[in-house]
C-alpha cells in the first residue's frame, strides 16, 4: 500500500534541521518556479507534476506531528548512509537547475 | 502568444464572476482592473436569459420583462448546473420557478429547461443557459476594449463539486471561450482584498508578514467560507467550507411564502398558480429585502396582484430576521467547520472579509461579528465586484498580461471535498483529503477481493462520510484483463489527479499487464459529452446571427438617437436670422413626432423601421439646411471623422459611424 518514499527535504532543497519558516520559504520559492500558473506553455506538463509533489511535501512537513513521523522514516531511508534511494528529489533538483521553460 | 496577437495588438484576458442572480466582468488593462459596465450602464448584469416572440434577450433586458413573460424567462441556471433532475435540491427549486424544467430521459437524468420560442418548444441544458450569460459578459468586455476577447477565468463557489466545476467549464467552451482557469469565488475575493490592503500598507510598513483572513461570501444562491494565509504575494487557502445552495434567493423565497400566506388570509384566494402575480410579488420581496438592510421597516405593495386585489404589507426588519433566522444560523456552521479545519484559533484571524450582496444584511453581520467575539468586520472591498476583480487579476497572472506586482502573485487553492473510491463493503477509501492544496496527485495500490477475478470496477465518490452511499457518486470505470489469480495477488494502482481548476481525473493501472483504464466521469453523471458540447457550440453560433440582428436594431436605434441629438444641437446653434421661424417650428414638430414614435416603438421596431424613421428626419432636415446659406455637406462633414485609430462598432470598436463614442451614450453623457 505504501507509496514510494520521497525525500521531501531534498525536493525543497532543505534538511531535517531546517526550521518551519525556512521550509515554508523554500516551498514558496519552489512552487513559484513550477506552478502551472507560472508556466503557461506547459500547463499540464512537468510543472504540474512537481507542484503536486511540492504540495505533498509541504502538507506533511508543515504539520509538526506528521513531520516528526516523517523525520524518523527519513533517517532510516534517506539520510546519508541509509540504504533507501531518494525518490522524486533528483528530478526536481535538475529541473530547478534548468530554470523556467 | 495565442489569440489576438496576429494583428500585433495586445490580447486581453477577462475575469467573469458567473453568479446565480448577477454576473460581473473585469479586465486587467493599463495596469489596473476595470470592472466593466454593460450596455445599460450597470456594473453587474442579471444572470437572466429570455425568449420573446421575436428574439432572445440577455441580462437586464431579460430581467426587465420577466413579469410579462415569466415562463420563457430563465434564471438560476447555476442552481441546476452539474446536478441531476432527481436531485432533491432541483426538485425543491422546481416548485418555485415559473419556467419549466424536465428530465432528458436518459440514464444520466440531466435536467433540461424548456421554453417556447416562436411557437416551438426549445430545450436547453443549464450549461447552455450559463454559456449565454457568459456570452453577454464577453460582449460587454469586448465593447470596452474594442477587440475580441476569448481568454477567460470563470469563478465558481469554492464548495462546488467536481460535476459543477466541469459543467461550468463546459459552459465556457459552449460560449466559445478559452477557459484559462476555474477559480474559487472566495479566493478571488481574497485577491481583491490583498491588493487593496497591500496598496494601503505600502505607505506604512514593509517586509514580509503573514496574515490570516476569513472570507465570508454569501451571494444570491451560494455560500462559501474560506480561510487564507497571505504571505507577501502568496495567497494560500488553508480550508474552505460552505453550502452550494444558500443565499439571498432563499431569503426572497421565505418572504414570498409569508406574503402569499398573508394574501390568502386577507383575501381568501390563492395566487400561487398565477405566475405573473408570483413574479411581481417576488420582485417586490427582493426589493424590500434590500431596503431592510438600511431601514427598519418597509411596505411591500403590489397593485391588483391577483383577482383584482391589491397587496399591501408592512414588514419590519425584525420580522424578516425571524423568517430567515434558521438560514442565518445555518451559515455559521461552515464558519466553525472551516476554522476547525484550518487549525487556527479565532484570535489568529486578523480580518473577516465580507463578499456577496447578502452580507449587507445587518443580522448576518451581527452573527459573524459575535462569532468572532465582537470583531470589527472588513467591508472595505465592494461586495458585488470583488470576485470579478480577483478573477481579472488571476486572468492576468495566468496569461502573463499583468504588471510585475500582479504577476508576482501566486494563488494556492484547495480541493473542497475528499475524493475516494468504493471498497468492498461499501466503505469509502479516501485518496485525497479535503483541503488538500491543488494541483495534487495521489496513488494507492488496490487488489482483488475474489479468487480468479479478472476485472475490477472502480467507483469514484466525493464527500466526507464513511460509507459511499452517503457521499456523492461521480462515476465509475472498469479495468479488465487482469490475469486470473488468487484474490489479493493482483496489484492495481489507482491515481487521482486534481488539477488547478479543482477538476478530478482518475486512472487505474494493472501493475502486471500495465493495462490502463481512465475514468470517463465526463459521460457518467451530470456531465455533457464532448459531442454535446460541440453541438451546443454550433447552436450558439447559430444564435449569434439572431443576436447580430438584435445588435443591428440596437445600433439603428442608437443611430437615430444620435441624429436627433445632433439635429437639436444644430437647431440651437443656427442663427435665428438664417432659419425661418416656420421651418424651425416644422422641424421641431417633426422631432417631437419622432420622439413619440421612439417612445412607443423603440423596443419592437426593426432595423429597417429605425432607418426609415431616420431617413424621414434627415430629409426634413436637409430641405431646411439647403435653404439656409450653408451647404448640407459642410454641416454634416464632421460626422465622418472618427477619432484616430478607432474602429466603428461594426469593426468591433465602440464608435458609431457618426464618430460618436457609444460609451458616451451608455454612461451618463453629462
Amino acid at each position: 500500500m505504501a507509496a514510494k518514499f520521497v525525500d521531501y527535504y531534498a525536493l525543497l532543497g532543505c534538511s531535517p534541521s531546517s526550521t518551519h519558516s525556512e521550509l515554508k520559504q523554500a516551498y514558496h520559492e519552489k512552487i513559484r518556479e513550477f506552478h502551472p500558473d507560472k508556466r503557461p506553455d506547459s500547463r499540464e506538463g512537468r510543472g504540474k507534476k512537481i507542484t503536486a509533489e511540492l504540495n505533498e511535501a509541504w502538507e506533511v512537513l508543515k504539520d509538526s506531528a506528521r513531520r516528526d513521523a516523517y523525520d524518523k522514516e527519513w533517517h532510516r531511508k534517506a539520510a546519508p548512509g541509509a540504504s533507501g534511494a531518494p525518490g522524486g528529489a533528483s528530478s526536481a533538483a535538475r529541473d530547478g537547475a534548468s530554470g523556467g521553460a | 502568444m495565442p489569440d489576438g496577437a496576429d494583428d500585433g495588438k495586445k490580447s486581453y484576458s477577462m475575469g467573469i464572476d458567473l453568479g446565480t442572480t448577477y454576473s460581473c466582468v473585469g479586465i486587467f488593462k493599463d495596469g489596473e482592473v476595470q470592472i466593466i459596465a454593460n450596455d445599460q450602464g450597470n456594473r453587474t448584469t442579471p444572470s437572466y436569459v429570455a425568449w420573446t416572440d421575436k428574439e432572445r434577450l440577455l441580462g437586464d433586458a431579460a430581467k426587465n420583462q420577466v413579469a410579462s413573460n415569466p415562463t420563457n424567462t430563465v434564471f438560476d441556471a447555476k442552481r441546476l448546473i452539474g446536478r441531476t433532475f432527481q436531485d432533491p435540491i432541483v426538485q425543491a427549486d422546481l416548485k418555485l420557478w415559473p419556467f419549466r424544467v424536465v428530465s432528458d430521459g436518459s440514464p444520466d437524468d440531466k435536467p433540461l429547461i424548456e421554453v417556447m420560442y416562436q411557437d416551438v418548444a426549445k430545450k436547453f441544458h443549464p450549461e447552455e443557459i450559463s454559456s449565454m450569460i457568459l456570452t453577454k459578459m464577453k460582449l460587454t468586455a469586448e465593447a470596452f476594449v474594442g477587440q475580441r476577447v476569448r481568454n477567460a477565468v470563470i469563478t465558481v463557489p469554492a464548495y462546488f463539486n467536481d460535476s459543477q466545476r466541469q459543467a461550468t467549464k463546459d459552459a465556457g467552451e459552449i460560449a466559445g471561450l478559452n477557459v484559462l482557469r476555474i477559480v474559487n469565488e472566495p479566493t478571488a475575493a481574497a485577491i481583491a482584498y490583498g491588493l487593496d490592503t497591500k496598496s494601503k500598507e505600502k505607505k506604512t510598513k514593509s517586509g514580509e508578514k503573514e496574515t490570516n483572513i476569513l472570507v465570508f461570501d454569501m451571494g444570491g444562491g451560494t455560500f462559501d467560507v474560506s480561510i487564507l494565509t497571505i504571505t507577501d504575494t502568496v495567497f494560500e487557502v488553508k480550508a474552505t467550507a460552505g453550502d452550494p445552495h444558500l443565499g439571498g434567493e432563499d431569503f426572497d423565497n421565505r418572504m414570498l411564502s409569508y406574503c402569499i400566506s398573508e394574501f390568502r388570509r386577507k383575501h381568501k384566494s390563492d395566487p400561487t398558480r398565477n405566475q405573473r402575480a408570483i413574479r411581481r410579488l417576488r420582485t417586490q420581496c427582493e426589493r424590500a429585502k434590500r431596503q431592510l438592510s438600511t431601514q427598519t421597516s418597509v411596505t411591500i405593495e403590489v397593485d391588483s396582484l391577483h383577482e383584482g386585489q391589491d397587496f399591501n404589507l408592512r414588514l419590519s426588519r425584525a420580522k424578516f430576521e425571524e423568517l430567515c433566522m434558521d438560514y442565518f444560523k445555518k451559515a455559521m456552521e461552515p464558519v466553525s467547520q472551516c476554522l476547525g479545519d484550518s487549525g487556527l484559533p479565532k484570535s489568529q484571524i486578523s480580518d473577516v472579509v465580507l463578499v456577496g450582496g447578502s452580507t449587507r444584511i445587518p443580522k448576518v453581520q451581527e452573527l459573524i461579528s459575535s462569532f468572532f467575539n465582537g470583531k470589527q468586520l472588513c467591508k472595505e472591498i465592494n461586495p458585488d465586484e470583488a470576485v470579478a476583480y480577483g478573477a481579472a487579476v488571476q486572468a492576468a497572472i495566468v496569461s502573463g498580461t499583468g504588471t510585475e506586482e500582479v504577476e508576482n502573485m501566486l494563488l494556492l487553492d484547495v480541493a473542497p471535498l475528499s475524493l475516494g473510491i468504493e471498497m468492498a463493503g461499501g466503505m469509502m477509501q479516501k485518496l485525497i483529503e479535503r483541503n488538500s492544496t491543488i494541483p495534487t496527485n495521489k496513488s494507492q495500490d488496490f487488489t482483488t477481493a475474489e479468487d480468479y477475478q479478472d476485472y475490477v470496477e472502480i467507483k469514484v465518490y466525493e464527500g466526507e462520510r464513511a460509507m459511499v452511499k452517503d457521499n456523492n457518486y461521480l462515476g465509475k470505470f472498469v479495468l479488465t484483463g487482469i490475469p486470473k489469480t488468487l484474490r489479493g495477488v493482483p496489484k492495481i494502482k489507482v491515481t487521482f489527479n486534481v488539477d488547478s481548476n479543482g477538476i478530478l481525473e482518475v486512472t487505474a493501472e494493472d501493475m502486471k499487464t500495465h493495462r490502463k483504464g481512465e475514468i470517463q466521469i465526463t459521460n457518467e453523471k451530470g456531465r455533457l459529452s464532448q459531442r454535446d458540447i460541440e453541438r451546443m457550440l454550433q447552436d450558439a453560433e447559430a444564435h449569434k446571427e439572431e443576436d447580430d440582428l438584435a445588435r443591428g436594431e440596437m445600433m439603428a436605434r442608437e443611430s437615430i438617437t444620435v441624429y436627433m441629438r445632433r439635429t437639436r444641437k444644430a437647431l440651437e446653434d443656427i442663427d435665428s436670422e438664417k432659419i425661418l421661424k416656420r421651418d424651425r417650428e416644422r422641424l421641431e414638430k417633426k422631432m417631437e413626432e419622432v420622439d413619440l414614435w421612439l417612445d412607443e416603438h423603440s423596443n419592437k421596431a426593426t432595423k429597417e423601421e429605425f432607418e426609415a424613421k431616420q431617413r424621414e428626419l434627415e430629409s426634413a432636415m436637409n430641405t431646411i439646411m439647403l435653404k439656409i446659406n450653408r451647404s448640407e455637406s459642410d454641416f454634416w462633414e464632421q460626422q465622418a471623422i472618427l477619432p484616430e485609430n478607432e474602429k466603428t462598432i461594426e469593426q468591433g470598436g465602440y464608435f458609431l459611424d457618426s464618430g460618436l463614442d457609444i460609451r458616451d451614450l451608455i454612461e451618463d453623457p453629462d
